[in-house]
């Protein structure tokens, strides 16, 4: 299944993305510059749209790459059920796109955090949790914006539609403030939307694909996604 | 065709092929001193009615929002229907009139820059001067209208000025009215024409209507004069003039805003223990390369939610300099 | 700087006086940073032939042969003066440039790694400097997605008032993929690409290679700032240039500017170049 990696001009995770996807039977991933615009997508059966600092984090991260044309298709595959996952500035750009809700502001702390932490995945079935429900996996995160804020209402469905999937947790897999890397509502890392297609998360898992980087947790993820580029 | 209203100079008549339109007819009659002088000139009307609609079509041309649509009979102006906002505005480049009486200082005297006041637009109270915060609480004007008309008065200034000097006219002062359109646009209206401003050669002898408060001389043939002298000009020789807008952005308040409390923090280290709080936000410049109309702040606004500030978490304003 | 004896020696080549655009090209290539003309006698020191190695002085990055069809490639630059001056976008750009050096190869630039010497960091200033050369070099290096793996660092009374900032930046090559310095074919055309450069940037190594005076403070401008969206869009744009095969020859466009990058391309080609100023 060909699956779309973008490229913003500052993305700088495309590479890991592809290394990753190369791992995975059935996955077959190419890149795609963003001047492509909507025909870079044609042939798309999913999407990713890597971390990095499109357009330099200029206006605020992700702000920029949101209104470019190839986001279009992106939606309009989003639309069509296809999976779409946003890692790092990607979830900046789906959610400053209004494809996943809220927003990511500056880390409480106002710095820059680049390290390893633990996730409760939530024990709902999700299309990208197959497999993982209620387990606790080891990812890195590296932003310095990742605080995920949105309105209370908007947060109260997001708990009752069960779109939560990914929570910051410690070692125990308890899920508290000290856990918490970026100050983010109810220690989220990573939504879905409504229809559970779209997953924007903080972590990166192409980073915890292999024993060799540390851990391979994040590639069931991104199996989970292959996977569904073929339904 | 039905009279909307009757000023001192002008007749307001509804345009009877279009509710949104209305005709602006020139009368002969001149006025000084808010009406006790009052004379009639045969050829007035058309003379100013022909020098508005030259005027308007210039400042139109540069890209300034005014009411003029055409030109209908000698002395009739097709407008768009607008609703006058009750405060005049008036540029100043060189003191004279009632800025020198007011001030105690000499006619003539070059200002360091161009002033905007703001006069209420009421003969029975002489059309006095007021200041910006009085017409904010009187509900008589918004500051959004009012940095929007300084913004085009200047803007009018420098284009007039310029245009003017290419023939050595100079432009001593005028006086500017604004009219809000059904769309809800703030347009430049009443007319433009020496009626309304103090235009000198360059020996500072009047052209203007300050002919007829001192008597000195023949009003039709000064201001014939000075219109053939204004259409020698050459409006494609004045070089566009950028204005700039700030934007500034906010965090809303109740979001909390690390980069401020770090700030803050760092103030407080600095021995400036009395700071509450500091919030940190962005100011954008924006510089067009011409004049600020309702049409391009209404365009400001949807940039601003699409791009400039993400409405989930900030706020913003927009600042006219 | 250009001394006396230089300047006679270049009135008696070209026969007369030299004109300001001369005398400017001549400044930047006899700068210290262009010519090494202080340094130079102690190059010796290095050991810069052997059987592995696969390009040795002169250009970008040195290339050695690790095997497998590989070839590693490893360049160093030290942007002292401008991060005295400047720390944050002193060390940033001294960052960019030397990634711009291995890329310039052809090659793929992964990995960041730095020597840096302060004055002890228990006088407020040499703190500073240090902070901030850090966080340049590792703002940099994330924002343009090559991580910083390693580094060192000493601190000694005699760097207070010259710290040495020395980035080194490695990556990896296949021989055939090797971009040389070097424009052989008369008529091909030279394009510049890349970001423009603000005041900020123009004539920036007569300035690195000045001795300091005490207005160092008024210099701030004279470093350039740092812009590592650019960088990445050059290495992309690189990356694709390479894979359909469009280069003749690549040369960098360092602190030399113009006068430095197209005269070595022509030097190295045997060929020579004109310039429309």
């Amino acid at each position: 299944m060909v699956i779309a990696v973008l490229r913003f001009p500052g993305t700088n995770n495309e590479n890991d993305i592809l290394r990753a996807l190369s791992l995975i039977d059935g996955a077959n991933p190419i890149l795609v510059p963003s001047r492509k615009g909507l025909a870079g997508l044609k042939d798309a059966d999913g999407i990713v749209i890597p971390g990095g600092f499109s357009y330099g984090d200029y206006l605020r991260a992700g702000a920029v790459a949101s209104v470019e044309s190839i986001t279009e298709g992106v939606r309009d595959l989003a639309e069509d059920g296809k999976p779409v996952i946003g890692i790092c500035n990607g979830f900046q750009i789906l959610s400053e796109m209004g494809l996943l809700p809220g927003a990511l502001l500056s880390n409480e702390s106002a710095r820059f955090v680049c390290k390893w932490i633990y996730l409760r995945v939530s024990d709902n079935a999700t299309m990208f949790t197959e497999r993982m429900e209620g387990s606790l996996i080891r990812l890195p995160i590296a932003h310095a914006e990742g605080n995920y804020y949105c309105s209370d209402d908007e947060f109260d469905s997001l708990k009752d539609e069960f779109r939560i999937p990914f929570r910051y947790c410690n070692e125990a897999g308890e899920v508290d403030d000290s856990a918490n890397p970026n100050g983010s509502i109810d220690n989220i890392a990573g939504i879905i939307n409504q229809k559970g297609n779209v997953l924007g998360l903080m972590p990166h898992p192409e980073r915890a694909s292999r024993a060799v980087l540390g851990s391979s947790d994040g590639l069931v993820i991104l199996e989970n996604f292959v996977r569904a580029t073929k339904c | 065709m039905d009279l909307i209203h009757e000023g001192k100079a002008k007749r307001v008549l509804q345009d009877p092929d279009s509710p949104e339109r209305v005709i602006i007819e020139f009368t002969d009659t001149v006025t000084a001193g808010d009406g006790d002088k009052k004379e009639d000139f045969t050829g007035k009307g058309t003379i100013a009615c022909e020098m508005s609609k030259y005027l308007f079509k210039y400042l139109e041309g540069k890209g300034i929002d005014t009411h003029f649509v055409k030109k209908a009979e000698e002395n009739q102006l097709l407008c768009k229907k607008a609703e006058i906002i009750p405060i005049e505005v008036v540029c100043r480049n060189i003191a004279a009139g009632s800025f020198c009486r007011r001030y105690g200082i000499e006619k003539g005297i070059e200002l360091t820059q161009p002033l905007i006041e703001f006069f209420v637009k009421d003969d029975k109270l002489h059309d006095p001067l007021i200041t910006t915060g009085a017409i904010i609480r009187l509900g008589l004007a918004e500051r959004e209208d009012l940095d929007f008309m300084r913004s085009v008065a200047l803007s009018v200034n420098y284009y007039l000025e310029e245009l003017f000097k290419q023939r050595n006219l100079i432009l001593v002062d005028f006086k500017l009215e604004f009219g809000r359109t059904e769309k809800g646009h703030i347009v430049l209206a009443d007319e433009i024409s020496p009626d309304i401003m103090r235009i000198w050669d360059s020996k500072a002898t009047s052209l203007d209507k300050d002919i007829f408060r001192e008597d000195k001389g023949d009003l039709v043939a000064t201001y014939t004069q000075v219109f053939e002298e204004m259409k020698k000009a050459k409006p494609d020789e004045v070089e566009p003039r950028t204005e700039s807008i700030q934007v500034v952005v906010e965090t809303k308040s109740g979001i909390k805003n690390p980069p401020g409390e770090v700030a803050k923090k760092a103030l407080s280290r600095l021995g400036f223990a009395d700071v509450e709080e500091v919030r940190m936000g962005k100011v954008f410049k924006i510089v067009l390369r011409k004049p600020i109309t309702s049409e391009i702040l209404a365009q400001l606004s949807i940039m601003n939610v699409k791009l400039l500030s993400n409405p989930i978490s900030e706020k913003h304003k927009v600042r006219l300099e | 700087m250009l001394t006396k004896k230089e300047l006679e020696h270049a009135k008696t080549v070209l026969g007369r006086e030299p004109t300001e655009t001369e005398l400017g090209m001549l400044d930047v290539l006899w700068s210290e940073h262009c010519s090494y003309k202080s340094s130079k006698r102690w190059f010796y020191l290095f050991k810069t032939e052997g059987d592995n190695v696969a390009l040795g002085i002169g250009e970008g990055a040195g290339l050695v042969d690790i095997g497998d069809g590989y070839l590693a490639a490893v360049a160093m630059e030290s942007h002292n003066h401008p991060s005295q001056i400047d720390p944050y976008n002193g060390a940033a750009t001294g960052v960019g440039g030397i990634i711009r050096d291995v890329i310039s190869q052809g090659c793929k630039a992964i990995g960041l790694m730095n020597c840096l010497r302060f004055g002890h960091p228990s006088k407020p200033h040499n703190a500073y400097l240090l902070e901030n050369v850090v966080r340049g070099i590792s703002e940099y290096g994330n924002s343009v997605g090559i991580p910083v793996v390693g580094g060192e660092l000493e601190f000694d009374d005699s760097y207070d008032d010259n710290c040495l900032v020395n980035v080194v930046c490695v990556g990896w090559v296949k021989p055939e993929e090797v971009v040389r310095s070097s424009a052989k074919t008369p008529g091909h055309l030279l394009v510049l690409f890349g970001s423009t450069t603000g005041r900020d940037g123009i004539a920036g190594v007569s300035f690195a290679s000045e001795t300091f005076s005490d207005e160092e403070e008024d210099n701030r401008g004279a470093v350039q700032v740092g812009d590592p969206l650019s960088k990445k869009i050059v290495i992309d744009t690189l990356r694709e240039l390479i894979e359909e095969k469009l280069l003749e020859g690549l040369q960098d466009f360092g602190g030399g500017g113009m006068t430095s990058a197209a005269g070595e391309l022509a030097r190295a080609g045997g060929t020579g170049v004109e310039k429309d100023l």
